[in-house]
C-alpha cells in the first residue's frame, strides 16, 4: 500500500505514465496470477468518479499472455493518466472504451482516488468486467491528481476552484460491465471538478 | 519518494484507427494481438 501523486505543471505531456510499486506478492499467491491480467478499480473520494482500467502488461505488453515486471519485493503495475482536456475527454473516455483497455484513464483533476486491483480471466473483449474479476486483498492503492498554476494545457472553463460538497454521501457502488464505467455513477457529482459521462 | 511519471506522445489517429478496426473484430484473441501491435507506436515515451 502505498501514496502516489501526479501533478499536472510546466510543459508536461497531457498523458502520463504513472508507475506503482507494491508488494502483491505479500498480499496474494501469486501462482493464481499467472496468465490472468490485472484491473484497476478507480474510485474518486470526492467527485464518485469511477472507472476500470485495464492495467497494461509492464513485461509482455501482450493481454493474451499477461506478465508484469516484479521481483519478490514489488510488481511493477503502470497507469496511463489522460490530462481532462476537451479534446482527450471525448477521445480516450466518452466514445470508446479501448484507452482504458489499455490502462488509461482520463483523470479529474483535484480529487484523491482509491485504487484497488483485481485480477481477471476474462478475454480482452470483456477484459473491464469487474463482476467477473477477484479482488487482491491488501493493495491499496492512493493516487492524488492535481494541477499546478502553471500548466500549459489549462482550460478555462475547468472549474478548478469551485467546490461544493454534499452533505450526503452519494457515491453509487455498483459492478462495472466491459464497458468499464457504471451508468449509474456520476449522477449527482457537482464537487468543481470536472465531470462527464461516457455514451458509447 | 517521489512518483514515478513519465511524458508520453500518443499518436491519435493510430488510436482512432485501432479503434476502427476493433469495431470489426469479434475475436477476443485478435483483437488483443491487434492491440499489441499497435501499443507502441500509438503511445511514446519523450523524456
Amino acid at each position: 500500500m502505498a501514496t502516489y501523486n501526479i501533478t499536472y505543471k510546466g510543459g508536461m505531456s497531457t498523458l502520463q505514465y504513472v508507475y506503482f510499486y507494491e508488494n502483491i506478492t505479500s498480499a496474494i499467491d501469486t501462482s493464481l496470477l499467472s496468465g490472468k491480467n490485472l484491473l484497476f478499480y478507480v474510485r474518486g473520494r470526492e467527485t464518485n468518479f469511477i472507472r476500470t482500467i485495464a492495467a497494461h502488461p509492464t513485461n509482455s505488453g501482450d493481454y493474451s499472455s499477461p506478465t508484469f515486471l516484479n521481483n519478490n519485493r514489488y510488481w511493477t503495475l503502470r497507469l496511463t493518466a489522460f490530462y481532462p482536456n476537451t479534446s482527450n475527454i471525448s477521445t480516450y473516455d466518452t466514445t470508446s472504451n479501448l484507452a482504458k483497455r489499455q490502462g488509461g484513464i482520463v483523470l479529474p483533476m483535484g480529487d484523491t482516488y482509491d485504487i484497488e486491483v483485481y485480477y481477471t480471466s476474462s478475454n480482452y473483449t470483456n477484459i473491464l468486467n469487474i463482476s467477473t474479476a477477484t479482488k487482491i486483498s491488501g493493495i491499496n492503492i492512493v493516487l492524488k491528481a492535481s494541477v499546478d498554476a502553471t500548466y500549459d494545457s489549462i482550460e478555462t472553463d475547468n472549474p478548478m476552484s469551485y467546490y461544493t460538497e454534499y452533505t450526503n454521501n452519494d457515491l453509487i457502488a455498483e459492478s462495472i460491465g466491459t464497458k468499464g464505467y457504471s451508468s449509474n455513477n456520476n449522477t449527482d457529482s457537482q464537487y468543481g471538478t470536472q465531470n462527464w459521462q461516457p455514451n458509447y | 519518494m517521489g512518483t514515478k511519471t513519465e511524458n508520453v506522445e500518443v499518436n491519435k489517429e493510430l488510436y482512432l484507427e485501432l479503434v476502427e478496426k476493433l469495431s470489426t473484430i469479434e475475436d477476443a484473441e485478435q483483437q488483443a494481438q491487434l492491440v499489441k501491435e499497435y501499443y507502441n507506436n500509438i503511445y511514446t515515451v519523450i523524456d
